[in-house]
């Protein structure tokens, strides 16, 4: 149970809970208006805040200590994410009220391209984004076994699954990252922040059955697992491992499960 | 240390010569009026220069000589 489950969880996984997904969480605290402002305006702001945290980093590491604490704080409040496996992002799908494809802002920002990687769930996209033409035309509602055939197809291509909030713990949105999401270059690429947040799982290697074959290290967005030439086979680093379970897709072994990251003590505290 | 000339590259839309090169993610655009709005000029941002390995790339790939990497 990692600190968002505690807090939103009930018990439960915080994912798994209805609530966090639900229409009367979504009316409260004006989130239409959270929403919209943030979709129009991320990749402008991220623009402006994130080299100024970048230059602090190089110059005044003291001080960049403090804020990026400051920052990760603020987004926990407001925007942040978490890495779920395929299975769970399949089960989320099939609680939610509706699924939207959206183009991925990041991409946007990042190569300048719509893509529709992104779902947008429970959220009536159309209506919270009435005032953007371009965007309404971009939009597509699916229904949910669409939604678990398009995230397995980038299970497959290797893309991270991750669900994010809109104002905690309202959770609003199903992306497939790579490098080119904001969220991955600052946390992993730049390591300015913390914004995404390690799953609830940890993947593992079973010995025997790996042939050192290292189709799953070519994915592994996050350079978690080791390969050992001597032995012919290849090791997950637990402190690195993401439990994004992308690695199981490219095992034709069968090689790889998913733990439950509490059930290891030398990842107390790894998120 | 990279810097673009705004005179030069106006509105990087339909451009994004310099994302596309940029292997180690330096870059990012933002359009000047918000994400979906009409009549946004796109501008090209280098973002997270830390990451930047000063490989020149960009200058090169640049249509219109907007980029520049300097020293520092």
């Amino acid at each position: 149970m990692c600190e968002f489950c505690i807090k939103h969880g009930e018990g439960k996984k915080w994912y798994e809970v209805m609530r966090n997904y639900s229409r009367e969480l979504y009316a409260q605290d004006n989130r239409d208006q959270f929403v919209t402002e943030f979709l129009n305006n991320c990749q402008k702001s991220y623009a402006t805040s994130m080299p100024k945290l970048d230059w602090l980093k190089r110059k005044i590491p003291l001080t960049y200590g403090f804020i990026r604490k400051l920052a990760t704080h603020e987004m926990k409040k407001y925007h942040f994410g978490q890495v779920v496996p395929l299975e769970d992002a399949e089960a989320i799908v099939d609680m939610v009220q509706s699924v939207t494809r959206i183009p991925c802002v990041c991409r946007g920002a990042t190569r300048g391209k719509m893509a529709r990687y992104c779902f947008v769930l429970g959220v009536d996209p159309i209506g919270v984004l009435r005032d953007y033409p371009d965007l309404k035309s971009n939009l597509e509602v699916i229904d949910s076994r669409e939604a678990k055939e398009l995230l397995k197809k980038f299970d497959q291509e290797g893309l991270i699954h991750s669900i994010w909030t809109f104002k905690t713990p309202y959770i609003g949105a199903i992306c497939n990252c790579d490098h080119d999401c904001l969220a991955y270059r600052t946390q992993v690429s730049a390591d300015l922040m913390q914004l995404m947040f390690k799953g609830e799982y940890v993947a593992d290697i079973e010995p025997d059955l790996c042939v050192g074959c290292q189709n799953c290290k070519r994915l592994c967005q996050f350079g978690a697992i080791e390969y050992s030439s001597l032995n012919n086979k290849c090791h997950i680093n637990a402190l690195k491992c993401y439990g994004c379970g992308v690695c199981r897709a490219a095992c034709k072994k069968d090689a790889m499960k998913l733990f439950e990251r509490t059930s290891l003590d030398q990842l107390k505290g790894v998120w | 240390m990279v810097k673009v000339n705004y005179r030069l590259c106006i509105d990087a839309s339909g451009c994004n010569k310099c994302l596309e090169v940029c292997q180690n993610g330096v870059f990012t655009t933002y359009p000047t009026n918000g994400t979906f709005s009409k009549g946004s000029t796109w501008r090209i941002n280098p973002t997270l220069l830390s990451r930047c390995i000063g490989c020149g790339s960009c200058q090169r790939s640049c249509p219109k000589g907007a980029i520049c990497i300097g020293l520092n």
